[in-house]
């Protein structure tokens, strides 16, 4: 082998399973279960698909064997997960469940946690594949080629869902999306 | 005028900054004890297995204390010793020779006489979440139910990817009234709780109970409900699986991984030109499978692009059965067996099903 990054590999060769589990914990854990939130939306859901994705990880270690696809696989098992959760949950969530009130408390708070609220149900209204696509592309920062990995479909697919996605979201976020529109506190 | 549809550089960063914004208030539990609770069994690489029968003899003695630490009870029938594997698993036409099969242990003398062998049902983690494995252990004499659900419960499987969800401690005794399929088993459980532990996941307690079920009807040669006890009295949850009703199977396709190799056994001796058999479902029932010099990261020395091999039937759990021809210069020393669904989903499904086992060649 050799290469720049070779001797990065010997050191991730070294890795057991367990160590791929501790590290890539540590690294991506609160990211992943983020993004599995911006799919299923409740946290708690997503921490279990999250763990789940990362026992799977651990199970696969020695076919995976390298950090990079080891966080691939576990990007892909987490939407993956996430979609099979939604398909379990789709005849309960035709009750959609009212939002939360927000809670009183200092008006910035309310704003933002209203803006959080409307981004998700935003998200929560795209159809699956473009959700998908969305999260990934823009919380994640993939390139259309990693997503078109993750999701096994095309490049012109992931392009495709993408623009059909930013329609909707301009129509469903309005205001929200214009760049000139700045809030307080961006990151 | 029509918008562009796709969306300018500032509408980009403005949703990115959305959407950190919206899950800024998500902060996980700490979830690594969970996770390691779960792998505590890690799936170690080939090259550091210990030779089988150094594993297997002591596993045989340490099953034998525990199964005669536990008082014998079987009511009604005895199933004969000499049945041979369960014809209950996923497929009669698949049965493993018991005299290749890791049943005698080399030097050591086994403590009861080895008659037949006891299927076992283990769990293993796949792409899908935990399914079930099984493996063939010697008998060691007695019944085959107690042995078999003892071993399922309590023993260290003899494939390292496999493990046994049961806490430590875990005790089972069976008990069948004999009447076929029309009969049922009860397996009275001690040293375990009747809510989910903290640390099991729902999936794991789950299918530990499908563990128990399956193992038991293999070992009973029956489908018959399993009705499960706990500390001598009638139980509504065990792990917290709902067990007021006596149990069925679950599905083959929501319980078994989808790919298991039945020959060689994890730890088998083999030579040139020896035969893998098994049952999976496979995308258009192509058997796909490698054999590794040492680990799975050795040297591919043989696979299926020498030798295309067909599952009997596609998709459904069938028999597969092909043979490893080795190049010429092939050493002897330890190999790994791999075998295993292609992932043909596109990226659809989840992670293909496999199963491995570590053979040394003679």
């Amino acid at each position: 082998m050799s290469g720049p990054d070779a001797g990065d590999r010997a050191d991730a060769r070294a890795w057991d399973a367990d160590d791929a589990v501790e590290q890539l914990y540590a690294a991506h854990y609160r990211q992943l279960v983020r993004l599995s939130v911006l799919l299923v939306r409740d946290p708690e859901t997503a921490e279990e698909v999250v763990q789940d994705a990362f026992v799977a990880m651990h199970g696969r270690w020695r076919s995976l064997r390298e950090p990079d696809k080891a966080l691939a696989y576990l990007r892909q098992a987490v939407v993956n997960r996430s979609r099979s959760v939604l398909r379990r949950r789709v005849v309960a969530a035709r009750h959609v469940p009212e939002p939360v009130p927000p809670r009183p408390g200092a008006d910035e708070d309310t704003v933002v946690a209203e803006r959080r609220t409307h981004v998700l149900e935003a998200l929560r209204a795209l159809p699956q594949r473009q959700r998908e696509v969305v999260a990934l592309r823009y919380y994640l920062d993939l390139s259309e080629a990693q997503i078109a990995d993750a999701l096994g479909i095309s490049n012109g697919a992931v392009k495709s869902h993408a623009s059909r996605a930013a329609a909707a979201l301009r129509t469903s976020l309005g205001p929200l999306l214009d760049s000139t529109h700045e809030t307080e506190d961006p990151s | 005028m029509t918008p562009d549809p796709d969306l300018t550089p500032g509408e980009q960063d403005r949703l990115r900054a959305l959407l950190d914004e919206a899950t800024a208030d998500v902060q996980p539990r700490d979830g690594l004890d969970d996770i390691q609770s779960r792998t505590k069994v890690s799936p170690m690489s080939a090259s550091s297995t210990r030779p089988w029968f150094l594993g297997t003899a002591a596993a045989v003695l340490a099953t034998a204390a525990v199964i005669t630490g536990v008082v014998m009870m079987n009511n009604g029938t005895t199933p004969t010793a000499d049945q041979g594997p369960a014809s209950a698993g996923p497929t009669s036409a698949a049965e493993p020779d018991t005299t290749t099969s890791p049943a005698e242990p080399d030097s050591e003398e086994p403590p009861v006489a080895v008659e037949g062998a006891v299927p076992v049902y283990y769990v293993g983690d796949t792409g899908q979440g935990p399914r079930l494995y099984r493996e063939f252990h010697p008998g060691i004499g007695g019944a085959p139910l107690d042995q078999a659900v003892t071993d399922a419960v309590s023993r260290t499987p003899d494939d390292p990817d496999y493990r046994t969800p049961w806490p430590a401690g875990t005790q089972v005794q069976a008990g069948f009234d004999g009447n076929g399929n029309d009969g049922q088993i009860q397996l009275d459980l001690t040293g375990v709780p009747g809510e989910r532990p903290a640390g099991m996941s729902k999936a794991d307690a789950e299918m530990a109970v499908q563990q128990l079920v399956w193992t038991a009807q293999a070992a009973t040669q029956t489908t018959a409900p399993v009705a499960l006890r706990l500390d001598g009295g009638p139980a509504t949850t065990v792990l917290g699986v709902p067990t007021a009703e006596p149990l069925a199977r679950g599905a083959e396709t929501d319980t078994l991984a989808q790919v298991w190799i039945i020959e060689p056994a994890q730890g088998a001796t083999v030579e040139d030109g020896f035969t893998v058999s098994g049952v999976g479902a496979f995308f258009e029932a192509n058997v796909a499978w490698e054999l590794y010099r040492g680990g799975l990261d050795g040297p591919v020395v043989a696979s299926n692009a020498d030798d295309p091999v067909m599952a009997k039937e596609c998709c459904t759990m069938a028999p597969y059965e092909f043979t490893v021809d080795l190049p010429d210069d092939a050493a002897p020393g330890e190999y790994t067996l791999r075998v295993h669904d292609e992932d043909m989903s596109g990226g659809e499904g989840f992670a293909p099903f496999e199963d491995t086992k570590t053979v040394t060649l003679r």
